[in-house]
């Protein structure tokens, strides 16, 4: 199957590409690795006339350690979540949820930006941004603003981008010695999958007391979008973390979602799987801690 | 009789396996035809609707849009099916399931033919629709076909099943379910076509039955059948879905109008939605032994959905009949097998026939069997295992090759380890491990019918020989495999032999590739062929070396003298030779296997005339949290009477177990939902186990040396094998496959293992 004409622009600078969505509005579609786009107007699902590929942006795809955060560039490729020592230093758990994207070639190609821009509900890097607390920078002709990522995802497909806006970069604090954070998957077969459910926690604890000082807890596709499971973070904030603790966060993350039925999985099952993966994020958080 | 061969049991270089790596062959998409129409197929948006009307003005009018057909437009019988011809090329005056082609278009190109489909209006008028095949059985459903919802039923009645069960110490009961499954072979059905100057539509396609396709299409255009070629495109796998005439019809009714050149490219959807699938089988079986582990009766029952059309259902239908007790003597059986149309989409053919579903079902059967006396499960397998001299439920005596003893007893020593050490090795609290026995038998070729194949094969003045065959070589090997027939009762270089196949125009039929049959049916046809060549050069070298025929053997490119091998002549000097003096060297060879029909009502007779047999032993473990499984190792021990490439039945057995396992845990195909192979999972490499295939060898006599089949043998026995593991890793047995993270996690809910 062919794909449909459009009119292609490779700007070179973060500038000329805002210039290029400003000017032509919703008829141009950014392009990053194209893993979601391309198979969206081979559907015809999206048709655009103008393809803004964001390739010559040298700037969008480094990742950088800073001071007090980490800055990701939205180019940066699924596969360098993987390798980098960065990522795999302090942000294990965002690597787990690359190792678990489609498969090395689609990862190869597949972005950062793209996963989070994309809005899937089912993405496989969105819940550990959330429990790291990542930050968006969104850039137009007027500059760039920063969004938190929760507040980011509207529905399947839908979020808080404007069409002159180009998400750029993704900063996250550098977390603390004393945390930890975990993310798993569950899919019919092992690899190439759109999951049923996935989630991550991150936890972080008082170094005196050893009580949980911070928690955040993600969960995707349970809800139209990634969501965090404010009942669990509620049942863990200021708790000394235990087995029967996490059990109970994971009762309480049931509550948290509203998931639906279709033939991937029934709601009755992805919500009983909440609780089973909750539990055992928060336990690989933990044992990131203890190590 | 251990002879040693020289190509036969060696694993030569594949036929055309280096011009596959390098992407020379031709599949149907790439052949570029000059100037070819695009065709594409409208299809039904309705279960089970009658058309009122079908306007094609609009579309008619766009620009590049050259025609549109409709069922009007067929020249000759518009129903098509190799069993009962019940499929309209296109509809008539209602659709029967979602995917149903309801008009063709023929457009200059992609664009305009997808623009025509958009502007083709059709008027529906809904009916009833049934999608329950014990629903559709009833006196109020819809009816389907004017005929009835039923298609057809096989009984096979033997012994006395109330005496059976009286003196059974042990009877279970259960029923299973299996799924619709699509084959998603690697390539889209596809085809493309001219009309040469003979006048003769050409048409060069995906296949795996070209004598037949031509049969059907000369049928549907009420053309000779000389007037239609149907040569094999390069094929990308079939798993027998490209048995049904799938792209054929519609390139051969758009020559016949148009007589330009036109292609027909399926996409994945339109694969997944409008060809067959395999059907899904309701069987409730009630099994008894004695308290010494001997089967004393069974009684069956089967529902075999065939969705809208028959294909192959029949077949299916009496297969899993034949099959639904696996490799077992038994002496009192009453089972009932019934084809049933509803509007789910239709199925065919697709690996195994029906003998997949009733190996899930009677493998369940035996194991629980066993687990109610107490006794092992490979124990009960052997006690009532098939051997020489035993009779099978249709009566017929099984003489020789009868090697499923041999197989359990490969399987032993891995089944004996996995039980001493695997299966009780620590694991997390959270993981359950088990492991399971799938046994079977697989009758090779089509049942109690005639099913014929031929050969030829020609030595030109060179002395070099070349094969004309009919048979489709769909990736499995069959090519591979005849040339080294060929080559061993020649006595030639395997390198040096051509080879023309499917190729209506040039070639004979050899049937169609299914059933396991091409090893064992056109292996023997080329042997009839080769040995008949072989007299002729032994007859010219007997003159030539003054030495009696019967004394001289073929042998690396020679007629030798047997007894004193530098006594020869070459077959290039013979072929000058008879060149000189006008003999022509050929051979023509013709194989049908011996059987007989079975019985309308009781079901006797002797269908097949040898029989694979196979075990296999699957090792997992589940996260009894999730319902998640890995399956770790599975170990196949296959009687293929003899591995005329162990390789290529090495390469079977390994994608039978891929294919086994996606049928025992994810496959399930929802029309409408599973739309493509995003959504339609079948496994991956990642959830691959180790697969250790052990090939055994319990000659077939009446085989080309020895051979029998192992193509759909190849995936029969995993799903047991995989059931039977979870039922021990679990401590509850799944009834319905695919046993998805819900179904186990369920199971292990009831067993009680869900300690969260
Ligand atoms: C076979 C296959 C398997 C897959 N498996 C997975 C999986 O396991 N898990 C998973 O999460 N996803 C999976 N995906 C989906 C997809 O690959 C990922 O979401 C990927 O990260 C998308 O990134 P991309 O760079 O290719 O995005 P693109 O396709 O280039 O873009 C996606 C969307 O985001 C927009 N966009 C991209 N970058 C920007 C930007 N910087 N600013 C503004 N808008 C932008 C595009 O316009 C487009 O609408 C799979 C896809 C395929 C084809």
């Amino acid at each position: 199957m062919l794909l449909p004409k459009f009119e292609y622009d490779e700007p070179r600078s973060i500038e000329e590409a805002c210039e290029t969505l400003r000017t032509f509005g919703e008829t141009v579609k950014p392009l990053a690795g194209g893993t979601d786009l391309m198979v969206n107007m081979k559907k015809g699902v999206v048709r655009p006339s103008r393809v803004l590929s964001l390739k010559k942006l040298k700037t969008c795809n480094r990742i950088e350690k800073l001071d007090a955060t980490i800055r990701i560039g939205a180019c940066t490729l699924v596969a360098e979540l993987i390798q980098n020592q960065v990522i795999a230093d302090t942000l294990p758990a965002l690597q787990a949820g690359a190792k678990a994207l489609g498969s090395p070639l689609i990862r190869n190609l597949a972005t950062i930006g793209g996963n989070i821009c994309s809005a899937r509900p089912a993405a496989d890097l969105p819940p550990a941004l959330l429990v790291y607390g990542a930050r968006v920078v969104l850039h137009s002709q007027q500059g760039p603003r920063t969004v938190l990522l929760k507040d980011f995802f509207k529905g399947p497909g839908q979020t808080v981008l404007r069409g002159d806006e180009l998400l750029t970069a993704i900063e996250l604090d550098r977390p603390p010695a004393n945390s930890g954070a975990g993310y798993l998957n569950l899919g019919i077969r092992k690899v190439q999958d759109i999951d049923i459910i996935n989630g991550a926690a991150y936890l972080a604890l008082n170094p005196r007391d050893g009580t949980i000082e911070k928690v955040r807890v993600a969960l995707g596709a349970v809800a139209p979008t990634p969501i965090r499971a404010s009942l669990a973070e509620q049942a863990l904030q200021g708790q000394k973390p235990s087995q029967d603790l996490f059990v109970q966060a994971g009762q309480a993350a049931q509550q948290d979602c509203t998931p639906i039925t279709d033939f991937r999985g029934g709601a009755a099952y992805r919500k009983a799987m909440t609780s089973v993966l909750v539990r055992r994020v928060l336990e690989t958080a933990l044992k990131q801690i203890e190590k | 009789m251990n002879l040693v061969y020289q190509t036969v049991g060696q694993s030569i270089d594949k036929k055309d396996g280096r011009q596959r790596l390098r992407g020379e062959p031709l599949f149907s998409a790439d052949l570029e035809l000059e100037n070819a129409l695009v065709l594409k197929v409208l299809r039904s948006s309705k279960a089970h609707a009658e058309i009122e009307s079908i306007d094609s003005d609009a579309a008619s009018a766009l620009p590049g849009v050259v025609q549109i057909f409709t069922a009007r437009d067929i020249p000759g019988r518009n129903l098509m099916g190799i069993i009962n011809k019940d499929q309209p090329l296109l509809v008539v005056d209602k659709v029967r399931s979602l995917g149903d082609a309801v008009a063709l278009v023929a457009a200059e190109s992609e664009t305009a033919a997808n623009a025509a489909l958009q502007a083709i209006r059709v008027d529906y008028r809904d009916l009833p629709a049934v999608f329950d095949p014990q629903q559709a059985l009833t006196e109020e459903a819809p009816l389907i076909h004017a005929e009835g919802n039923l298609l057809c039923r096989r009984d096979i009645i033997r012994g006395d099943i109330h005496a059976g069960f009286a003196a059974a110490a042990v009877i279970v009961e259960q029923t299973y379910q299996t799924s619709f499954v699509e084959h998603a072979f690697l390539e889209p059905d596809a085809g493309a076509g001219y009309v040469d100057s003979d006048g003769v539509l050409v048409i060069h396609a995906s296949t795996q039955n070209p004598h037949y396709d031509r049969s059907e299409v000369s049928g549907v255009l009420r053309l000779p059948k000389e007037r239609v070629r149907i040569i094999q495109a390069a094929t990308g796998g079939g798993f027998g879905s490209k048995l049904d005439v799938n792209c054929q019809g519609f390139i051969g009714l758009a020559l016949y109008h148009l007589q330009r050149p036109v292609r027909l490219v399926y996409t994945r959807e339109e694969s997944f939605l409008a060809t067959a699938k395999r059907h899904p089988l309701t069987i409730t079986m009630k099994s008894g032994v004695d308290s010494t582990g001997k089967l004393t009766a069974a009684k069956v029952r089967i529902l075999c959905d065939t969705g809208a059309y028959g294909s192959y259902g029949i077949a299916v239908v009496s297969r899993a009949a034949v099959h639904a007790l696996g490799p077992y003597a038994l002496d009192n059986v009453a089972i009932e097998s019934l084809g049933v149309y509803t509007n789910n989409p239709y199925c065919g053919a697709m690996r195994g026939f029906g003998a997949p579903q009733a190996a899930f079902a009677s493998e369940s059967q035996m194991d629980l069997l066993a687990a109610e006396l107490g006794m092992d499960p490979l124990k009960i397998r052997k006690i009532n295992a098939l051997r020489p001299g035993s009779v099978t439920v249709t009566g017929q005596k099984l003489e020789a090759s009868v090697g499923y003893l041999e197989c359990l007893e490969a399987i032993e020593p891995y089944y004996q380890a996995a039980k001493a050490e695997w299966l009780p090795a620590q694991v997390p609290e959270y993981r359950r491990r088990g492991i399971g026995l799938g046994g079977m038998f697989y009758g090779i070729g089509n049942t109690g019918t005639k099913n014929p194949s031929t050969a030829r094969v020609v030595m030109d003045q060179t002395g070099q020989a070349t094969l004309y065959t009919g048979c489709a070589d769909i990736g499995q090997g069959s090519s591979t495999v005849l040339i080294q027939i060929l080559a061993e009762t020649l006595g030639l270089e395997y390198e040096n032999i051509q080879m023309v196949a499917a190729d209506t125009g040039r070639t004979t039929s050899a049937g169609a590739t299914s059933a396991s049959r091409q090893t064992y049916i056109s292996g023997n046809a080329v042997l009839d062929a080769s040995k008949k060549l072989a007299a002729i050069l032994c007859s010219l070298g007997a003159r030539q070396l003054k030495t009696a025929a019967s004394d001289l053997v073929l042998r690396k490119g020679q007629v030798q003298d047997r007894r004193d091998p530098s006594r020869g002549i070459s077959l290039a000097e013979l072929a000058a030779l008879a060149r000189k003096q006008g003999i022509e060297l050929f051979g023509e060879g013709r194989f049908d296997p011996v059987t007989t029909s079975l019985d309308p009502e009781t079901g006797q007779g002797d269908p097949y005339a040898t029989y694979a047999f196979a075990c296999q032993l699957a090792l997992l473990s589940v996260d009894v949290l999730t319902g998640e499984v890995r399956v770790d190792k599975v170990v196949a021990a296959h009687d293929v009477g003899r591995a005329v490439h162990p390789e290529n039945v090495k390469g079977q057995i390994c994608g039978g177990v891929a294919m086994g396992l996606g049928f025992a845990l994810m496959e399930a195909f929802e029309p409408g939902k599973t739309e493509s192979l995003k959504d339609y999972h079948i496994p991956t490499c990642s959830d691959m186990p180790e697969v250790i295939p052990l090939i055994v060898e319990s000659e077939e006599p009446s085989g080309p040396y020895g051979a029998k089949g192992v193509g759909e043998p190849a995936l029969i026995p995993t799903a047991p094998a995989i059931a039977n593991g979870l039922a021990l890793a679990l401590g509850e047995r799944i009834t319905t496959l695919p046993a998805n993270l819900e179904r186990v996690l369920e199971a292990g809910l009831k067993a009680g293992l869900f300690g969260a």
